[in-house]
């Protein structure tokens, strides 16, 4: 069944623009990323439940590297953590690219 | 983001859709209609566990391929397989209809699909297969006024009521990897066994469904190598192609009779067929031949087979006192010697396809100059397509989109379409023979049913425990066999009640031809009533849909001034 739950951290940079990235599907994620005002905030919808630990670890130290303003869904599918880290990645560049389309 | 140096010589099926979109579209010209940040997800999914992508595996943008307006579509093959659901095939054509509404003398406006799916998204089957069936319909109406293009570019491939889908746009380009068919092989091996076809025999898959193999036999266009800039070269071309009625659907007579001679020069022996591999066949019939009993206590004589095959019945059903009233009521029934053994039990196989095709052609063609056409009425008990490996080589999907623009040409020339669901009303067999109509009605019984695919194909596509489908099947509407609950989901207009499905007494069948004949009346005095959701709690997720699109659509004609 699925799992849902959110995490969320202070943050301080800005980004530009929302960013869609990833896909539901066998070990990977879909990642809708949205500017936000002074936090991060992220809620995550899992098909492989029992793994809150591990995401939240994953949140944090993210966030701690990269401290961006952004209110961020998650739709997963099974991502291993390095997906998941790729993804957010990912997902941060794009919100800041102003060249790329949204 | 990875730069790519250039986009032109990427592989294109490697694509992600968007990125397929990209390539084909002219730069920064075009837009995603109704994306992820609009939010409408599959309410039918999570029921069953499953997470839901925000844009359904469905990607529709508008904008510019050379000088010509265009809508295009690209699926997602990773997400459910490329499935076809409620929300993603509302969006698909719900885009095509706008499309044709839109397009202007001399203005255009095409349509490019990208079709990477397995057809019907079983989690949310008999939706799945009414959108379906509004694509094709779609696309028909499209076609007539633009061109509508299908490319079919990766080994997923397009099967299912997709590849019929593909069979009726104006040209289908594919990759040497793209494959093209109604049945795929584990469903062919679920249903046949594994002599009828071995799905783990990668070659014989190719051989079947391939590019090559289907541009040798005609049934796709055009094959071009899979890269970004040869794709967009090949849509271009298609796009600019001055005939719009795809060839492959035309010439049913001769289809039907190279069929026969080929049959009779290499009759299709015992060794290749075993009748029942699994002991089912008991579970998926009715024990009486529905078709041709209903055929005939609606007629009140016998029904007569047409074109030589046995299985393809018709008979005149008075529904009015002017011989305009007499409809011409057709109903696919079952042969123990068809020349195709796996369409001996009321299935749609080849040969019942294009005699079907052929039927209402010339009956079509037959009525021409008649001011009061006569209506067509399909009767319904079939357990689904034919599942064989010859059905596949000589490309089903083609023959049963022949069928499916045959009805909707009826419907254009002015022949009301009426269906009466007696029995089984599956999958392939239903989207060519009963879901193109005017009005679908339907006997009220516990043995009346609308399905995708049989509960044990179901359980092996979607890897799901046979017991896991059997549950879902009664506790998520969408899954569900019984008529009621297609009917709560507005797929059927009409459930009739209190008639014996497999013993009619003449008051039974005087009380339907009475009910069918108000209908054709009112039909005709009132048109066909719109099928609105607006109001149906289980819909919700196709009327928000509509709505977005039609905003989004109207939002981009005032933002893009046409030239």
């Amino acid at each position: 069944m699925i799992e849902e739950f959110v995490f969320s951290h202070s943050a301080s940079i800005s980004v530009t623009r929302r960013a869609h990235v990833g896909v539901v599907a066998s070990g990977d994620l879909e990642i809708l990323l949205q500017p936000a005002q002074a936090n991060a905030s992220v809620l995550v919808k899992t098909n492989v439940g029992g793994h809150q630990a591990t995401w939240r670890a994953l949140f944090l130290r993210f966030f701690e590297r990269w401290p961006y303003a952004v209110s961020i869904e998650i739709n997963d599918h099974g991502a291993t953590p390095g997906i998941v880290w790729l993804r957010l990645e990912q997902a941060i560049e794009l919100a800041q690219d102003r060249s790329g389309q949204s | 983001m990875i730069q790519f140096p250039s986009m032109a010589s990427l592989s294109f099926q490697e694509l992600s859709p968007r990125e397929r979109l990209a390539a084909l579209f002219d730069d920064q010209c075009y837009k995603e209609m109704v994306g992820p940040f609009d939010r409408i997800a599959s309410p039918w999914l999570a029921q069953q566990g499953l997470v839901s992508q925000s844009d359904d595996g469905v990607v529709v943008v508008r904008g510019r391929i050379g000088k010509m307006e265009v809508v295009g579509v690209a699926i997602e093959p990773k997400h459910e397989g490329g499935s076809i659901g409620e929300v993603g095939g509302a969006k698909i054509a719900s885009a095509l209809r706008w499309a044709a509404s839109s397009c202007l003398p001399g203005r255009p406006i095409a349509a490019v699909l990208l079709l990477e799916t397995g057809g019907v998204r079983l989690q949310e089957a008999t939706l799945g297969l009414r959108a379906i069936s509004e694509i094709h319909t779609a696309i028909i109406d499209l076609r007539k006024l633009a061109p509508v293009i299908a490319v079919v570019a990766g080994p997923i491939g397009c099967f299912g009521g997709m590849s019929l889908a593909a069979a009726l746009c104006t040209k289908i380009i594919g990759t040497p990897h793209g494959r093209l068919g109604m049945n795929g092989a584990e469903v062919i091996e679920q249903e046949a066994g594994p002599q009828e076809l071995d799905a783990s025999d990668r070659d014989l898959i190719r051989q079947v469904f391939g590019s090559e193999a289907r541009l040798r036999d005609g049934f796709i266009d055009a094959l071009v190598e899979d890269q970004a800039a040869s794709m967009r070269a090949a849509v271009h071309d298609a796009l600019n192609s001055t005939r719009r009625t795809p060839t492959k659907l035309e010439n049913a007579s001769k289809r039907l009779h190279d069929l026969r001679l080929d049959l009779a020069a290499a009759p299709v022996g015992s060794s290749h067929f075993q009748p029942d591999p699994f002991g089912k066949t008991e579970t998926v019939l009715h024990r009486v031949d529905r078709g041709r009993l209903w055929l005939e206590t609606l007629s009140g004589g016998k029904a007569t087979s047409t074109l030589g095959t046995q299985s393809v019945l018709t008979a005149e059903v008075s529904l009015g006192s002017s011989p305009a009233d007499t409809a011409v009521a057709i109903a696919i029934s079952r042969d123990p010697d068809s020349l195709l053994p796996r369409a001996a039990n009321g299935e749609l196989g080849l040969e019942q396809a294009w005699t079907l095709a052929e039927y209402l052609r010339s009956f079509i063609l037959g009525e021409q100059r008649c001011v009061n056409k006569r209506p067509i009425l399909a009767i319904v008990d079939s357990p689904g397509q034919a599942f064989g490996r010859i059905e596949e080589e000589r490309c089903i999907s083609v023959a049963a989109a022949a069928v499916v623009d045959a009805y909707a040409a009826a419907r254009r020339s002015g022949h009301i379409v009426l269906t009466l669901v007696v029995g089984k009303a599956m999958s392939g067999s239903f989207l060519a023979h009963g879901m193109q109509s005017d009005h679908l009605s339907a006997l009220d019984g516990e043995d009346v049913a609308m399905q995708a695919m049989s509960l044990q194909s179901i359980a092996r596509i979607t890897g799901r425990t046979l017991a896991e489908v059997e549950e879902n099947s009664t506790t998520i509407l969408p899954m569900s066999y019984a008529i009621r609950d297609a009917h709560r989901l507005g797929l059927v207009d009409a459930i009739i009640p209190g008639i014996w499905t497999e013993a009619p007494t003449e008051y039974d069948s005087n009380r339907l031809r009475k009910y069918l004949s108000e209908t054709l009346a009112s039909l005709r005095h009132t048109g066909p009533p719109p099928r609105d959701l607006d109001d149906n709690p289980h819909r919700q997720a196709t009327v928000a849909v509509r709505r977005a699109m039609q905003e989004q659509w109207r939002a981009f004609d005032e933002a893009v001034v046409r030239p």
